[in-house]
């Protein structure tokens, strides 16, 4: 006896959870369960257990079907209805002519001899309970009526017998099933094609009349001796209303009981249905007869299997599975195309019409070029990785990347491969690049990795072997490929990896002439991307300014086709020389927008770009402004999702944070975290940048511990990915100090400094970086009293020249020198200091509401005179300053109190 | 078992023109389901969301049809479909068992081919009855669903209909009774 180890109230706490974890995705459904509350920790395992695969596959299996006793014997098939002689409304029946799912065909004649000749009347197995559906079966016939197509089987009546059997009355068509007579005829091409035609032909005008068949099957379509196709059954066809068909009641009982064999996927998805169900119906069709085959090879002989493959399953190409051979070259290209074509999942891939799908196969026949055409490369990897779960997240960015280098990734580079595939040759090996890029995809497929999830990374090890086996010989083809192999482990933030396949790549193209100029310049820009996120500044720089001089010779400095080189040189020098990287990125947006317009997706990249060169300079208002228009060009372009949105919604948090906004600053830094796992997975830098990023508004929102959490979070992902010494590793650990430091954790904020300085660097930026720690370490020796220490650690930085054109770290390292002195009482050298950090400080603010308010006032903490500190910050406070960060700092102690008292 | 509600609950429409009395409406409605229950149990039940017409429609409309019974009848007979099928479909399954023991009753000569999965089939059937037994302890509507789907083969919408309830209400029950039931079925 089956039974539930449970008691009522954990069942319905249970059944609760379960509706609301139903809602969600599935995806979705487990990170959900382990969110759950620690309230929650007992229901935990068992809602997981419930939600398992295993667990609704064994039920699917026991409920879906009860099981068959053929042998029980049938007392009971009493049927009152149908015998020959019988009437049926006006109607008496000859002989039965079949049977199908629907109901019943009999030949019949009229009682009142009305029509002369015998009909095929159908007696539908379906149930009619309204008048109201009576009229409409009346006023359906009115139309179907008046259909008068060579191709189409005449409706000559309909109706409902006082028994409330419905009948229709149909043209009776001598003939047989288009399959068996092709099967028997032994047609040649060109006759079963003029067959299908005179079909689809039939078809496209009953939908200039805005009716559709909605089940056509070969069953439906029959050949007389003359080789004449005649459709039947518009019987359930439906009338059209705008287009699409809404599912009524009459259609729901009728429209849906199909067989399901050549059912479109809207069909069996149960989605409204318009002509393109049709269309892919007469797909279908089309692929038996041509092929001998239905286009799906089911692994189980089961309903469910069928109509899972209908929804999920890409047909091979007819010439892939017919089995003669003068057939497969006759179908191979243009046949194929149409034929899927007709047949593709989406409606709006698919012929808009029948009447395009005929308009094709005349094409094809007067040998002229059809529509229908393979499906591109960035298509079939989505759809690839959409169909299968590709490892992790990442994978997502894989193929968005590989998407991206199937058409040569950034604006430039994609649009001159546009203009460059016009010659012939360089259109083929385009071609092939696509198409190593799908296999190395379709290779990777779940069947062949023995059931494993294939991770991103994994794909790209396979291709790269594959490259070097397959095409050894190519180097063009060979580099290209390369190069996209490495740009694409770049983007996942493998910049280990992606250094090896770059290297070989140019290799590969250098030297190989004009025709190699832009395979060698975009293989550079890679690489020099890859070398900067390797801080390796010296070699990115060459290799950018290589492929700009390529470029500009090749194309002239004013081409669009050099933006890609200025992009990537001006991402290298923005921090040591931002006015120049500024320059070089007005020129790639000027570029851009020459060539594509102010609402091009690159162009707003370059803005962002720019947005971020203010944002360095402290310009806070004019980087805001660049944010705020790059955002919704950004989304329109790239969608949500993407990891540029991104981006551009963390800097927008750090811009906000800086002019004082922190709700703000912290919604969108959130928003911007969120999509940056979403796209990237949640080991990516880009995650670890932003984690960063909300931190810091975390801090000054006065959540010690969130920041904390955030750049620990951003600390692990930067020690897989980045080597030691790259700034962005000793920049999180001056944060995490700084964060300690607030929360009165001295010893460990010295730690954390000592680990992160304790590496050799060579980069710029590394060196400010480590600068920057030796102020917060200064800022500990002052709290720990040793104010000897901190003055000699601030002005050993001051004196470095790696500060002077860093407002920030000048100013603060300026700051801890003051606070330093007056420690020491060294009141004049104090005030001096005091006096240039303020000077600094208002330089730097550019649109800042209260430059240095909060240093100003420490300082006066320092130098004893906390009145006038408090004074400072009432004075700003009246003015609309809203800092709560003072209340957690250490050194505000003496005052806080006071001035929580001036906020109420 | 206990389909004496919906009944009840049916002969209450019953009565137009020259109707039966309640117990020969019943008896007439109760040969259809058995007649229908057969059939099921002949073919197998598929329970697909594509068998939008079910034979349970069929039965209503021969019973319609022939003046027994009326349109707003309909949720009665759908509600009592389910019960009544599952309540023949069982008694058949035991019949047999008992049968093969050396019981008297129904007694089929199985055919070697058939046997071994006939008992599998028959011990699966019982095993989803008490299943569902077990789950009307805890969500009456829920078993009601699973009863109606699997030995009715009512169509979701039917179901609705039956239940006063949404398509989406049909739906979630039936997912989430599948969940459940993976348990008591392990």
């Amino acid at each position: 006896m089956p039974r539930f180890d449970i008691d009522a109230d954990t069942w319905s706490a249970l059944n609760n959870l379960l509706d609301r974890v139903l809602d969600l995705p599935p995806a979705a459904r487990i990170p959900w369960i382990d969110s759950l509350g620690p309230e929650y920790a007992a229901l935990k395992p068992r809602l997981r257990d419930l939600l398992s695969r295993g667990a609704a596959l064994r039920t699917s299996q026991i409920l879906g079907t009860m099981p068959a006793f053929p042998d029980l014997p049938d007392v009971e098939t009493a049927s009152p209805v149908a015998g020959a002689g019988d009437t049926v409304g006006p109607y008496r029946l000859i002989r039965e002519l079949g049977e199908g799912g629907m109901g019943t065909v009999w030949l019949a004649e009229r009682t009142d001899g009305l029509i002369p000749r015998p009909v095929a009347l159908k007696l539908p197995r379906i149930f009619w309970h309204s008048a109201a559906l009576a009229e409409r079966l009346a006023r359906e016939r009115e139309i179907l009526a008046t259909f008068n197509h060579p191709h189409i089987a005449r409706l000559y009546d309909a109706g409902i017998t006082a028994e409330g059997q419905p009948y229709l009355a149909l043209e009776y068509v001598e003939g047989r099933r288009i399959d068996e007579f092709v099967a028997q005829a032994r047609l040649d091409l060109r006759r079963l094609l003029a067959l299908l035609l005179q079909v689809t032909d039939a078809v496209a005008h009953a939908h200039s009349q805005l009716v559709v068949h909605r089940d056509l099957k070969p069953s439906n379509i029959l050949v007389t001796a003359d080789e004449n196709a005649m459709l039947l059954d518009f019987g359930i066809a439906k009338l059209l209303e705008q287009g699409e068909a809404r599912e009524t009641e009459l259609t729901e009982q009728s429209g849906r009981a199909l067989t399901p064999d050549y059912a479109s996927p809207e069909q069996i998805g149960g989605t409204p249905i318009g002509t393109a169900s049709d269309v892919y119906s007469l797909g279908v069709v089309f692929y038996e007869l041509l092929t001998g085959v239905r286009p799906y090879r089911l692994k189980r002989d089961s309903r469910g299997a069928l109509e899972e493959a209908i929804l999920q399953v890409d047909p091979a190409r007819p010439s892939e599975v017919v089995q003669e051979r003068s057939m497969r070259k006759a179908l191979r290209g243009d046949l194929d195309w149409i034929v899927l074509k007709a047949m593709a999942k989406e409606r709006d891939r698919r012929y808009a019409s029948a009447a395009d799908l005929a308009a094709d196969l005349r094409r094809f026949l007067r040998d002229e070029p059809v529509e229908a055409s393979p499906p591109s490369a960035a298509y079939r990897i989505g759809k690839f990785v959409r169909r299968h779960r590709v490892g992790t997240a990442a994978a997502a960015l894989l193929a968005l990347a590989l998407i991206a280098g199937a058409a040569g990734t950034t604006a430039g580079m994609l649009r001159a491969r546009r203009a460059e595939a016009s010659a012939r040759t360089e259109a083929a090996t385009a071609e092939r690049y696509s198409g190593f890029l799908v296999d190395m995809f379709e290779a990777a497929a779940p069947e062949q990795s023995k059931g494993r999830d294939i991770t991103a990374r994994e794909i790209l090890r396979r291709g790269a072997v594959r490259i070097h086996k397959e095409l050894a010989g190519e180097p063009l083809l060979e580099g290209r490929l390369l190069t996209t192999i490495g740009y694409v482990y770049t983007r996942l933030g493998l910049y280990s990896e992606a250094r090896p396949a770059l290297d070989e790549a140019v290799a590969l193209v250098r030297g190989k002439g004009d025709r190699a100029n832009l395979d060698l310049a975009q293989a550079l820009v890679r690489r020099g991307q890859a070398e900067r996120y390797l801080n390796e500044p010296a070699r990115a720089e060459s290799d950018d300014r290589e492929a700009l001089a390529i470029l500009e010779r090749a194309y002239g400095p004013n081409n669009v086709k050099v933006e890609p080189a200025l992009t990537e040189l001006g991402l290298l020098l923005r921090a040591r020389d931002p006015e120049q990287a500024l320059r070089l990125y007005r020129r790639g947006y000027d570029l851009l927008v020459a060539a594509h317009g102010e609402s091009d997706g690159y162009a707003a990249v370059l803005l962002q770009n720019i947005g971020s060169i203010h944002a360095r300079a402290l310009r806070f208002q004019e980087a805001k402004d660049a944010y705020e228009r790059a955002l919704p060009l950004l989304r329109r372009n790239f969608g949500e999702r993407d990891p540029r949105v991104g981006s551009v919604l963390g800097n927008l948090g750090h811009v906000y944070r800086n002019l004082g906004d922190y709700a703000r600053a912290f919604e969108v830094a959130r928003q911007g975290l969120e999509v940056d796992i979403f796209v990237s997975g949640p080991d990516h830098p880009d995650v670890g940048i932003a984690s960063l990023n909300l931190a810091r508004i975390s801090d000054k929102l006065g959540d010690q511990r969130l920041a904390l959490d955030e750049t620990d979070r951003a600390i692990a992902i930067f020690a897989q990915r980045y080597p030691p010494g790259h700034p962005l590793r000793i920049q999180a650990a001056n944060f995490k100090s700084g964060y300690l430091i607030e929360l009165g954790r001295l010893a460990e904020a010295r730690t954390t400094l000592a680990n992160s300085a304790a590496v050799q660097t060579a980069s710029f930026e590394a060196r400010r970086a480590l600068l920057a720690g030796q102020v917060i370490l200064a800022e500990i020796e002052r709290l720990e009293k040793h104010f000897l220490k901190s003055q000699e650690l601030a002005r050993g930085v001051l004196a470095d020249p790696a500060v002077s054109g860093d407002q920030r770290l000048e100013a603060d390292a300026r700051w801890a020198h003051a606070y330093a002195l007056a420690m020491l009482a060294k009141t004049d050298e104090a005030e001096a200091a005091r006096a240039r950090a303020l000077d600094l400080e208002s330089a730097a603010a550019h649109g800042a509401a209260f430059p240095g308010v909060y240093a100003h006032a420490k300082y006066y903490l320092c130098a004893g005179n906390p009145d006038r500190a408090l004074a400072i910050l009432r004075d700003a406070v009246a003015k609309g300053f809203h800092d709560p960060i003072v209340l957690h700092d250490p050194a505000f102690a003496p005052i806080a109190a006071a001035l929580l008292e001036r906020r109420k | 078992m206990q389909c004496l509600g919906d009944r009840l609950g049916m002969a209450d429409g019953a009565g137009r023109g020259d109707a039966s009395s309640v117990d020969a409406l019943f008896a007439a409605a109760y040969q259809e389901l058995r007649r229908l229950a057969r059939l099921r149990l002949r073919a197998g039940g598929r329970n697909t969301v594509l068998d939008t017409t079910s034979l349970v429609h069929e039965s209503y409309l021969r019973l319609a049809g022939a003046g027994r019974l009326r349109v707003e009848d309909r949720t009665h007979f759908l509600r009592y479909a389910g019960c009544a099928m599952r309540s023949v479909i069982v008694d058949f399954v035991r019949q047999r068992q008992s049968g093969r023991r050396g019981g008297t009753v129904d007694r089929i000569t199985l055919t070697t081919r058939a046997g071994a999965g006939v008992h599998a089939g028959e011990r699966q059937i019982l095993r989803v009855h008490e299943a569902i037994g077990e789950l009307a302890r805890f969500d009456a509507r829920m078993a009601q669903v699973v009863e109606m789907r699997y030995f009715g083969g009512l169509t979701e919408t039917e179901i609705a209909e039956a239940l006063q309830v949404t398509d989406r209400t049909v739906r979630r029950d039936w997912e989430k009774a599948r969940l459940w039931l993976s348990e008591a079925l392990k």
